[in-house]
């Protein structure tokens, strides 16, 4: 009966979905972009160099003070191992405390207890070149208390001629772990698997622009444990589309930097982001670097998002009240300082704040009865290149 | 199971027409192509430069969207790979 009512409610689903198709369409156009003859292109291995980073980040909303708080060092290598080959690894190390998501939790309210979690990831790439192509293989790993992943992924790139187009393809697959700390007898999987078509082309000798296109499948254990009465399909698909232009200006010498993403999935989820950020050298020898940033997001909530309280809901209807899934908008600014050494050494520091406030979707509304969510973070960063 | 082909079946079905993102999409290749030139490798001064990189700063980035993707209900376009929740 569970089931035969689960495919009703799929049948009714998202008139949104009508869009994907044509979303993939859009997106079999693109390549229409390598006619144009004149990069960019990755076409060998990149110096030596290691990065390390250590971010410090909070977030709050109203009669919940620091609601969660992540310290997050991470460091990436980077090494050619040969004239036609590298390897990326990364790791990063998670530290996070709080009181996890306030809105119809389990760890809050009554039992008031909080969350303490560490999240460990590792993850590394080998690159080999061609002629005209690269070809990736990558493994990534990363466990925490509640939750277990593993995956793999593997991508080519190919450039024309003149390395002034690169096409990418990739695909990769995730096996993931979910388990709960307030319930020992959870155990359940979520699978993904995803692929990822684009395109970086010069324009002319200032700019360029790149456009990639992705597709991602979630299925098994899609639920947040933490949220009562959260009931969610079991598959999810959702589909991004991302361009990213970049343009050198002569007149100030720095480069803007303009990213849209349009985001849909078959939970009717979707959402405009806009990104842009200004990045100018200053200074003796332009050591300097100074970089604002701000970011606009809107998204229109889940199907089944509905902010009725869970002991209201009595049957067995896909329903979550997780406000990530709500219709919010999201506006967020930022600033960095880069200032570089001798020897290809560089320091950077970098301050952010965003607030998500439901009244600020273009579509819609907005979803009603959410506090405000803030959230902070600063990183400092060091990066050598050998 | 049953569910998820369905949904999978009703996703296929739904796919026809939606043509402004088509015709958004046929207009921003438009203008990229015309305004394309050819540029050649001693002209790439400018495009050389680190700040003109897409991605100027991978860690940085890599942050970027664990937090947002942990926040907000899309994710993707970037690539691929990353895994774990860390979500809060």
């Amino acid at each position: 009966m569970a089931q035969k009512n689960r495919i009703k409610k799929t049948r009714n689903k998202p008139k949104n979905l009508n869009k994907v198709g044509s979303l993939f369409a859009a997106a079999s156009a693109i390549p229409l972009l390598g006619l144009c003859s004149s990069v960019c292109a990755q076409n060998k291995p990149e110096p030596a160099s290691i990065r390390f980073q250590y971010a410090y980040f909070k977030d709050w909303q109203a009669g919940s003070e620091d609601r969660m708080t992540v310290n997050a060092p991470m460091v990436l290598f980077n090494v050619p191992i040969s004239e036609k080959t590298e390897v990326e690894v990364g790791f990063v190390f998670d530290s996070m405390s709080g009181a996890s998501p306030l809105y119809h939790d389990t760890l809050t309210g009554a039992s008031g207890k909080g969350v303490e979690d560490e999240r460990y990831s590792a993850d590394a790439t080998l690159t080999q070149y061609f002629d005209g192509f690269n070809l990736s293989f990558g493994g990534v790993y990363s466990t925490e208390n509640d939750y277990d992943s593993i995956g793999a992924n593997l991508s080519s790139r190919f450039w024309s001629s003149d390395k002034n187009t690169v096409f990418l393809f990739g695909i990769n697959g995730n096996d993931d772990k979910v388990t709960s700390d307030n319930n020992p007898l959870l155990d359940e999987r979520r699978d993904s698997y995803g692929a990822v078509f684009g395109v970086t082309q010069v324009i002319n000798k200032n700019s360029l622009v790149q456009s990639n296109f992705t597709f991602k499948n979630n299925d098994g254990y899609l639920e947040d444990p933490y949220k009562l009465g959260d009931n969610r399909p079991e598959s999810r698909d959702g589909f991004a589309w991302l361009t990213r232009y970049v343009r050198y200006l002569e007149s100030s010498a720095s480069s803007l930097h303009l990213d849209y993403r349009f985001y849909l999935d078959s939970w009717d989820i979707y959402s405009h982001t806009v990104e842009m950020a200004w990045y100018k050298p200053f200074g003796e020898n332009e050591r300097w670097m100074f970089r604002p940033r701000i970011r606009y997001y809107s998204q229109e909530e889940a199907i089944f998002y509905n902010d009725l309280d869970p002991i209201d809901i009595t049957d067995d209807r896909f329903y979550t009240a997780d406000q990530r899934l709500s219709s919010f908008g999201s506006l967020g600014a930022g600033v960095k300082l880069i200032r570089d050494f001798d020897d290809g050494f560089s320091m950077s520091l970098s301050y952010d704040f965003v607030i998500n406030d439901s009244s600020w979707t273009i579509l819609s509304q907005g979803s009603p009865n959410i506090d405000n969510l803030y959230l902070s973070y600063f990183s400092f960063g060091l990066h050598k290149k050998f | 199971m049953k569910s998820n082909n369905k949904l999978r079946k009703t996703w296929i079905h739904n796919q026809p027409s939606y043509p402004k993102l088509l015709y958004f999409l046929f207009i921003f290749l438009s203008i990229t192509i015309l305004g394309c030139t050819a540029v050649a490798p001693w002209e790439k001064g400018n495009l050389s430069k680190s700040h003109m990189r897409i991605n100027p700063d991978p860690l940085e980035s890599r942050f970027h969207r664990h937090i947002e993707d942990s926040r907000e209900g899309s994710s993707g376009g970037y690539g691929i790979g990353g895994g774990g929740c860390g979500c809060g």
